[in-house]
């Protein structure tokens, strides 16, 4: 009995050890993990959260109306297309009135963002009682200087490396000095659509884009995947069909995304003739990625009710259709809802379907139907980070920094609605 | 006989059956000792047979709490509580058995002697007969044998017819002898203690059958 | 025995696949008494319970032979639907398996499907006799919309119990019924069994003699797929006719 209980000691060390070993390796595994996150998330959003916000120089703007209205016509059209941008390089060089020079000149003027002539224009045809006065505005820098502005030390570089010349160095010094720059929330970012100037980019428009196509997708994959789970598991014949059909499933889900976007350009858009770019054909090719995911998660969460309940329903006199509808599709919720959750993140981040399609294209406006051209949010930030221009990189994490948000803001509402259909049995 | 799965019930059993068995010889000893009192009277003896009959008493009292215990123990059925039931009722038989030979024993005792007239043997022919069909009807139990448990009611009708014969002859010896009137009516009671255990010999017999068949005949 | 015959079942044969599981049955179940079941594990009984309402249907290498006959008709019969008969021949099963639903909905559901309830009302009242035949309406009326799940084990049994005879059904089966349940909880199942037999015809596969002994009038040995006796309960369990019935029931080796 004895030499029993040693033999047993002896084992229970090796054992201990073991496991001491692999909880170990596990403890190892996990703090490299999230060390990792750690890293990703601080590079990530310590460079995209520049992006949230943007330089503003406060110039005295003159409405001279010798630009705007020569013939005081007050005529909102002729305004419309009056020569802002002078009005606002004749403002700055009132800033530094020893310019003179006309490449100088064009130097200040690189220091407003383009878009402001049209702003600017905008407000004088809703106030014309401004033309012929000054007004003190705080107006949108450009790209170039906000780059400056957001990451101070390129001002130690060299003239060639940086920027911007010496002398615009030198006169955004004085700005500075002057308080005359600001720093507020870039509401272009979260209001405008893509553009060639970084500091009028915004991800609105793939926001929207992605919104749409997401609402395709599950609209077309949720209803189908659980019906077609619900039908392969609980109600088709078990033959050799079926099992191969289940097979085929269950491969679908692990082919390369890439692939149903070559079948969607094949169909949908050469055959069918669907509008490119559109958030109705990237939310179909998505569905169809989808689709496998979902109904596995379907036929698996089906498969772990207890038949005890399905024998209960039936020996009542259900039918096998009520006794699944009834009692076991509710119980199967939850592991359905992961799935659904599974499938719609990978749809959510999936861009290279997407770019078969067409939704890569360089579109201004957000789309404002399920036809309309749009581009989604991952493609948007592969172009941001395939653009020269130096305002993109910042732009391009902040894109990264809205996919987390969005992402995590869906999973947040599937978890949400998983929970309420938790039923314990 | 088939066993049982949980070894202890058949250990039970058999432990049940042997004390009865040595119940029922303990009383065949009596039986005979009584009878051999009949022929020669002998008071230590017959004091003997009185005092052995507590022994007897006990034995029932021990395979009856044991009969119970089992019963509750196993949850019996069909044989196997046949078994235990009979086990009951043969150990109270018995017992009553053992308090006749004890009676005869004490009738013994307060007659003392035996006059010179009374010449005849009936009575201890009876106790003879008597002894045998007991013995019988123990072998029936011993052996579960349907064939000798089916002899002794045969045997217990010639005991009757004895016991009549013996009763008649009696009457006749007290009509022509006044002085052992006294003594007859004794040996008449002896004779009434030795039909009852003719009697019960029977009722052994008929529980025996039953056991085995699971009717009463 | 001069009583009606509620179930009649002539030279049953079972397989599942090529695997014999019930050989020639062939044996009768009087209408509103209770018949017992017994025999060893894998004897068959479950199997053969399981045949008089075609729970059997739901496992696809399961194949039966012969004829099931109930009410004059052939349980088996092509025309005859399975989900019908199930309203007439309710089951209860060896685990409780209330539904993860409130109590009142687990009783409301056969009435529900089989549209047995014309208005809430009557609904209502259905499920409350229910639960009053079945001995447990005393104990949950305060609680009646909690979930069935939170009710002890013999209380889950008796609302499953409730739940069968919702429907009204003519006869009830019971696999097991006790065999998860204390003793107490047991012995109030019997007691509702007594109850019930007088307006019920009850089949009862139970392991324990005892049981049988106490709640049946019949009862049907079964052994290695065979129906070895059936017969009056106190005969088969004082004096049975079979050497193997003798032997299982007094726990010899057989």
């Amino acid at each position: 009995m004895n030499s029993n209980l040693d033999k047993v000691k002896l084992s229970l060390i090796k054992r201990k050890r073991e496991e001491a070993l692999f909880r170990f390796y596990g403890l190892v595994g996990i703090i490299s993990a999230i060390l990792f996150l750690i890293i990703i998330l601080y590079s990530v959003i310590s460079q995209g959260q520049k992006a949230f916000f943007t330089t503003f120089i406060k110039v005295d703007v003159y409405f001279d109306s010798e630009i705007i209205d020569p013939e005081n016509k007050r005529n909102s059209e002729d305004i419309q297309f009056a020569d802002f941008g002078t009005i606002i390089s004749e403002s700055l060089k009132r800033k530094f009135p020893h310019i003179s020079d006309k490449s100088d000149v064009r130097e200040l003027a690189s220091f407003i963002s383009t878009s402001e002539a049209d702003n600017l224009a905008e407000f004088i045809v809703k106030n014309k009682n401004y033309i012929g006065e000054s007004k003190i505005m705080w107006l949108l820098a450009s790209s170039t200087i906000d780059v400056i502005v957001k990451n101070p030390e390129m001002e130690k570089l060299i003239e060639e490396d940086r920027l911007i010349s010496d002398k615009q160095l030198d006169w955004l010094n004085q700005i500075k000095s002057n308080n005359e720059l600001k720093r507020e929330l870039n509401k272009n970012f979260f209001t405008k659509a893509d553009s060639t100037e970084p500091e009028q980019a915004g991800i609105w428009g793939s926001l929207v884009g992605s919104f749409l196509t997401l609402i395709i997708t599950l609209i077309l994959s949720f209803p189908v995947a659980v019906a077609a789970g619900v039908f392969l598991e609980e109600l088709a014949p078990k033959n050799k069909f079926t099992e191969f059909l289940e097979v085929n499933i269950n491969n679908l889900a692990a082919v390369p995304s890439i692939i149903f976007g070559l079948l969607g350009l094949a169909i949908f858009l050469n055959i069918m003739h669907l509008p490119r770019s559109a958030p109705i054909v990237g939310g179909m090719v998505l569905a169809l990625m989808t689709l496998p995911t979902i109904i596995i998660a379907t036929r698996s969460s089906l498969k772990s009710v207890p038949p005890s309940i399905r024998e209960a329903a039936i020996g009542l006199g259900a039918t096998k259709f009520q006794s699944v509808i009834d009692h076991v599709l509710p119980l199967a919720i939850p592991g359905i809802m992961t799935g659904t959750i599974i499938g719609m993140s990978r749809a959510l981040g999936e861009s290279a379907p997407l770019l078969m399609i067409g939704m890569v294209a360089f579109i201004v406006d957000a789309p404002g139907s399920f036809l309309d051209s749009s581009t989604a949010l991952p493609v948007q930030i592969y172009l941001w980070k395939s653009t020269a221009a130096r305002g993109f990189v910042e732009l391009t994490a902040a894109g990264v920094i809205v996919l987390l948000a969005f992402l995590i803001l869906m999973n947040g509402l599937a978890v949400f609605l998983r929970q309420k259909f938790e039923k314990k049995w | 006989m088939k066993e049982h799965i949980v070894t202890t019930y058949d250990e039970d059993l058999n432990s049940l059956k042997s004390n009865l068995t040595k119940m029922g010889l303990n009383v065949e000893k009596q039986i005979f000792q009584a009878v051999d009192l009949i022929k020669i009277i002998n008071i230590s003896k017959a004091k003997e047979v009185i005092e052995n009959d507590k022994g007897i008493d006990a034995l029932e009292k021990k395979i009856r709490g044991f009969a119970t215990i089992t019963l509750s123990k196993r949850q019996p059925l069909a044989d196997d509580l046949r078994q235990i039931i009979i086990s009951l009722k043969i150990s109270s038989i018995l017992e009553r058995i053992g308090d006749h030979a004890s009676n005869v024993a004490g009738r013994i005792l307060s007659v003392k002697k035996a006059p010179e007239t009374y010449r005849t043997d009936s009575i201890h022919q009876l106790g003879i007969l008597v002894l045998k069909n007991f013995s019988t009807a123990l072998s029936a139990f011993d052996q579960e044998s349907k064939e000798i448990a089916q002899s002794v009611p045969t045997e217990d009708i010639a005991i009757n017819s004895i016991y009549e014969t013996c009763f008649r002859e009696h009457l006749h010896l007290m009509m022509e002898d006044r002085d052992i009137i006294g003594f007859c009516t004794q040996m008449l009671f002896i004779a009434k203690e030795l039909e009852r255990i003719g009697d019960l010999s029977k009722v052994i017999s008929k529980e025996v059958i039953y056991n085995l068949q699971g009717t009463l005949k | 025995m001069g009583e009606n015959i509620k179930i009649s079942t002539k030279k049953v044969n079972v397989f599942y696949g090529d695997k014999k599981a019930l050989e020639n049955i062939s044996l009768e179940i009087p209408e509103k008494k209770v018949t017992s079941l017994i025999g060893p594990s894998g004897c068959g009984k479950s199997t053969f319970i399981r045949c008089l309402n075609r729970m059997n249907d739901t496992i696809d290498i399961c194949r039966i032979e012969g004829k099931i006959i109930i009410d004059n008709e052939d349980i088996y019969a092509n025309e005859i639907d399975p989900v019908l008969l199930r309203a007439k021949v309710g089951m209860v099963f060896q685990k409780p398996n209330p539904f993860p639903k409130s109590i009142f909905e687990n009783v409301a559901y056969g009435p529900r499907i089989h549209g047995l309830a014309k208005s809430n009302d009557e609904l209502d009242e259905l499920v409350t006799n229910s639960l009053i035949k079945a001995g447990l309406f005393e104990e949950i009326k305060d609680r009646i919309h909690e979930p069935g799940t939170s009710l002890s084990g013999g209380q889950q049994q008796r609302l499953c119990i409730a739940r069968t005879i919702a429907i009204s059904p003519q006869i009830i089966l019971m696999d097991e019924p006790c065999s998860a349940l204390d003793p107490i909880a047991t012995a109030v199942i019997e007691e509702l069994i007594d109850e019930l037999a007088k307006n019920y015809t009850i089949v009862i596969v139970t392991h324990s003699m005892q049981q049988a002994a106490r709640v049946s009038q019949q009862t049907a040995f079964f052994h290695m797929g065979n129906l070895i006796e059936v017969g009056r309960t106190d005969q088969i369990f004082s004096t049975p006719s079979q050497k193997k019935t003798q032997d299982y029931i007094t726990g010899k080796i057989g």
